[in-house]
């Protein structure tokens, strides 16, 4: 009877450890993301800011970029525009993980700075919690960028990734929207900037798509992922300059676990073995 | 000869980028006249620079992009920040001082 306890408790723990994960939150948000801030504002960006190591993107090395409070990074000049543009045309070479009008005159700011991943630099942006066109802060966004030194696989290698942990609106005033919504949606992806054959670029499905990316929207941030286990994270390997470019097919629904249901499981079986515990004594 | 028709093709060009300018270019009138809201904006483009008037007073730190344009204004020593965008002969336009507050929306014809 006491192995049919032990036994008991271990899956209820089990199933309690197993529904953790798909809730877990995807932001990394460690606090040297957190080191500098970018002062409340709209539209405005960062000057030349370090990355702390040495990155090859579509064949230019940068220590470098210029972080922009509209939810991206550029990495020849800063970035003013509020109405998402599309990514696959661009000359602007950037990376979007929430292209869309962010509005940090109230509420929290964009910070961002230098760390460790799995003991690799890193930088990252955050994004926690951050308002919309004009000063609205009834639904808020959190989400974060990284980008992890790979040097190891060779010189100017790294990863960068795409974390959410809430997306509530997805257009500002400015561009044509109420409420958060509307108008022309945010964008998320990345381009090198260039046409023709020699564009590289990426938008994730749901890009343009009004509430698309919202939690609980069709191609939902938070519950989807890319190149990863966990949801809300989308992982982009960037090797000798190139982008492992992903078709929209790889992007991943992650299974989330019911908490609740899984939670009273566990509990009831624990309840079991110890009355089976309780009984046999 | 020749001549005359490089001359006459440069003409030709000149006139074209004179009536085809950008969207943003020409004068613009506001669709409703409330109090303190700028009447009339003038504006010139030359790439991503966006210049020009509002009531008079100069624009401030123009851009445009496409559609999308931003600038400022500033008026009795107050500082205005507009954002907008343009479709058409319609230029709809968002007003707010430099910290948020007084957030207006407002809608232009063009002339």
């Amino acid at each position: 009877m006491k192995r049919r306890s032990v036994l008991m408790i271990t899956v209820s723990m089990v199933l309690l450890a197993m529904a953790i994960p798909g809730f877990a939150a995807a932001r990394r948000n460690l606090p040297g993301f957190s080191t500098t801030a970018l002062p409340a504002n709209d539209d405005g960006s960062t000057g030349q800011i370090s990355i702390g190591f040495t990155i090859n993107l579509f064949g230019t090395s940068y220590s470098s970029l210029y972080v922009n409070n509209n939810g991206n990074v550029t990495f020849d000049a800063s970035l003013g525009i509020f109405t998402p543009f599309s990514l696959t045309s661009t000359a602007t070479k950037i990376i979007a993980p929430f292209f869309a009008d962010v509005d940090t005159r109230a509420g929290n700011v964009v910070t961002f700075g230098t760390s460790t991943v799995n003991g690799r630099n890193a930088f990252g942006v955050e994004w926690p919690g951050v308002g919309y066109y004009s000063v609205h802060t009834d639904k808020l966004n959190t989400f974060e960028l990284v980008l992890i030194d790979r040097s190891d696989t060779g010189p100017g290698n790294f990863d960068f990734e795409f974390n959410y942990d809430s997306i509530q609106w997805n257009t500002g005033d400015a561009s044509s929207g109420t409420g958060g919504f509307g108008g022309s949606p945010a964008r998320v992806g990345y381009s090198n900037g260039l046409t023709g054959n020699a564009n590289a670029s990426f938008e994730l499905p749901g890009s343009a798509v009004d509430r698309a990316f919202i939690d609980g929207g069709p191609n939902s941030l938070i519950a989807n992922s890319l190149n990863s286990g966990l949801a809300g994270r989308y992982v982009f390997n960037v090797r000798n300059g190139a982008i492992n470019n992903p078709g929209p097919s790889t992007v991943q629904g992650v299974p989330t676990m019911n908490l609740p249901v899984l939670a009273i499981t566990g509990i009831l079986l624990a309840c079991i073995a110890f009355y089976a515990k309780f009984r046999t004594a | 000869m020749k001549k005359r028709v490089a001359f006459l093709l440069g003409l030709l060009l000149s006139c074209a980028l004179v009536a085809f300018g950008g969207p943003a270019d020409g004068t613009w009138t506001a669709v409703n006249s409330a109090q303190g809201v700028p009447q009339i904006i003038t504006m010139q483009t030359s790439g991503e620079s966006l210049t020009g008037s509002a009531d008079g007073s100069p624009i401030l730190n123009g851009k445009i992009s496409g559609v999308s344009l931003w600038f400022s204004i500033s008026r009795s020593g107050v500082v205005y920040n507009y954002k907008g965008t343009i479709s058409g002969t319609r230029l709809d336009l968002h007003e707010t001082k430099a910290d948020g507050s007084g957030h207006r929306a407002l809608q232009f014809n063009h002339n």
